[in-house]
């Protein structure tokens, strides 16, 4: 069973990436609004994949990924974006996202990301 | 429907090229103009994809902008400046500028295909022309810079330059339609003060007078000295009113400033304003003589002024 | 024109999607980084909308009318003086040697791609999202006093404004689009983010 946390500052986000999220996948999914709630669910909770929304106010996602690094965390990250520049991507890459995800997000987007070797 | 002709003569008579492709890029339609251009006759194009055409060129921009007009129904355009062209045409006769290809304004737009599948209709123009004539003319303003036009005192243009550049601009402001005002002006006195206190004063008067009014004009605006203490200013665009309100601002400047350690108002000028406009227009020698009568007439009023008033 | 939490952040999101979208394709265009800020939505009837316009006097404006499921008109607005720093950012100095009229020439063009582009992908991202069809006329530019924008509209127009930031590397150009929607628009549009957000619960 594995365990994923999805962080974004949208609750319609949240609400399609649980609802177009495979459904013979066997995972728990928990949810996080900010950079704080996604360190303290993230230390609590010990995910195995951390989907990253890219675009949110204040730190974008890939400042928190950083943060979570920092703490120690282990999980596979995964950025979501509809913003696919070169730029972001090589950043993603470099401070070691496993996946790029496109928005908006459907079911094939995700098994694409889930279907990927290094997850 | 059409008696004398059909749909094919008209298109094959547009003077822009014109290409049809289906969803998957594919030309469906591939006009005279463009046979004429790119010496690829449509039966050579139907049927391939521009990037079969041109292999080594694959304009990103415009393949995203054709899936975006076949999938959303709805136009794109590609600009001339932040594309240059989508179809690499050479023109070698026309290459004086350093442009050996064609400049290229592109539009794209939805069209309904037969099977009721969606296509995108490409119009090309080429506007190679008026990017060589831009860049004809900040060629000449770059070459008009150097010494010879200029008036080795005050480093402004000189009357040389004023002819030269006074043909080039009415020429345009027909083309555009758009309005020109020109301001002669002409200091107050000054035999007295070069008199009174040798040609070095006066010329230190000169060159101040053309820092303070050099303030109240635009990057745009050409100023020229004219003669020994007689300059003239065109202001591109400008009507006369907008000519005569930067003449009195003018005028209030130097009124207001102390020119070459002068007091404040010892030394003023005059100025005559007269403009051209597209529906009146008028040769450059009568905008200037225009310019000049009001000078005269400020002159005998009194000086410090302006002619028109407002 | 009262809209939920979760409608308003649902609009959010999908202007989200539609601005990044939009900043994607403008890098691919201009061969630079474009940063983007996180888009604000507001969505007002039209009497209030015209105070939450900046102040500026005049802007420079690509606007294209929407028809299809939904009625009105996108306009891409900047603000003069930032609009001349974007195209001189974009398309580099080469034209401090030409005439003004030169300079406006290629601002106007350049401005008319950005915008195209910016509603192109805003619009197509509602559209495809919502499962509505929008057909978008071709851009038109035009340079006005910002009152103007709201002045021909019927009282009972929406507007809905989706305000963010887009900075090419070297300089920030705020831009702001504009919506205008039909009263019937509108209402439509809230039913079907309602639809959309019921489909995902």
């Amino acid at each position: 069973m594995k365990k994923i946390l999805i962080v974004d500052d949208s609750m319609t986000s949240r609400l399609l990436f649980k609802t177009y999220f495979p459904k013979d996948y066997t995972a728990t999914i928990e949810e996080a609004n900010s950079c704080e709630t996604a360190l303290a669910k993230a230390k609590e909770l010990n995910p195995d994949m951390i989907f990253l929304d890219y675009n949110m106010p204040g730190r974008h996602g890939i400042d928190i990924a950083q943060a979570l690094i920092d703490a120690g965390i282990t999980a596979k990250l995964i950025l979501c974006t509809a913003n696919l520049q070169a730029k972001v991507v090589d950043t993603a890459k470099k401070l070691g996202f496993s996946a790029i995800m496109e928005k908006p997000i459907t079911t094939e987007r995700i098994i694409s990301v889930l279907g990927q070797d290094n997850i | 429907m059409l008696e004398f002709t059909s749909y094919k003569d008209i298109c094959d008579n547009t003077p822009l090229g014109i290409i049809v492709l289906d969803r998957v890029k594919k030309i469906h339609y591939w006009n005279e103009w463009l046979e004429n251009m790119t010496t690829i006759r449509a039966e050579n194009a139907i049927g391939k994809a521009l990037c079969d055409l041109y292999p080594d060129f694959c304009h990103n921009r415009f393949n995203w902008a054709v899936d975006y007009v076949i999938a959303n129904k709805s136009p794109q355009i590609l600009s001339q400046a932040l594309n240059h062209f989508v179809l690499p045409i050479s023109i070698r006769s026309r290459g004086r500028h350093g442009l050996p290809v064609m400049q290229q304004y592109v539009q794209i737009f939805p069209m309904n295909g037969k099977n009721g599948e969606m296509h995108a209709i490409v119009f090309i123009q080429d506007v190679t022309e008026s990017v060589i004539r831009s860049s004809e003319y900040a060629e000449l303003m770059q070459k008009l810079r150097e010494d010879s036009f200029r008036d080795p005192l005050t480093g402004i243009f000189n009357r040389r330059f004023m002819w030269d550049w006074l043909l080039l601009q009415l020429k345009r402001n027909e083309r555009e339609k758009k309005p020109l005002a020109c301001m002669m002006l002409d200091l107050d006195h000054f035999k007295r003060i070069n008199d009174t206190y040798g040609h070095e004063k006066g010329d230190e008067v000169l060159k101040s007078f053309v820092e303070v009014t050099r303030r109240c004009l635009r990057n745009s605006d050409v100023f020229v000295r004219y003669g020994g203490e007689e300059f003239v200013a065109f202001l591109p665009d400008n009507e006369l009113l907008q000519g005569i309100h930067t003449a009195q601002r003018v005028r209030e400047s130097i009124a207001a400033s102390g020119l070459a350690s002068f007091k404040p108002g010892e030394i003023t000028c005059s100025i005559g304003v007269s403009s051209w406009n597209y529906d009146n227009p008028c040769t450059g020698e009568d905008l200037l003589r225009n310019a000049d009568k009001h000078l005269y007439k400020a002159k005998n009023n009194g000086r410090n002024q302006v002619v028109p008033v407002l | 024109m009262k809209l939920t939490e979760s409608q308003l952040d649902t609009l959010k999101e999908i202007s989200n999607i539609g601005v990044s979208r939009a900043a994607t394709q403008l890098s691919t265009l201009l061969n630079d980084e474009i940063v983007m800020r996180v888009p604000e939505i507001y969505f007002l009837p039209v009497d209030e909308a015209v105070r939450l316009m900046p102040e500026y006097e005049n802007v420079s404006v690509v606007y294209q009318d929407l028809k299809g499921d939904f009625s009105g008109r996108a306009h891409l607005v900047f603000h003069n003086d930032e609009s001349r720093l974007l195209v001189h950012a974009l398309i580099g100095t080469a034209f401090t040697q030409g005439s003004e009229d030169m300079r406006r020439l290629y601002e106007t063009e350049t401005m008319m791609e950005i915008g195209n582009i910016v509603i192109s992908t805003c619009i197509s991202t509602f559209a495809n999202l919502l499962k509505n069809e929008i057909v978008l006329t071709t851009p038109t530019y035009t340079e006005l006093h910002v009152s103007k924008l709201f002045d021909r509209w019927p009282e009972d127009t929406v507007s809905m404004i989706i305000e963010t930031t887009l900075c090419a590397s070297k300089r920030d150009v705020t831009g702001t689009l504009l919506i205008m929607l039909t009263i019937g628009s509108a209402k439509n549009l809230l039913i079907r983010i309602a639809d959309f957000c019921q489909n995902i619960e």
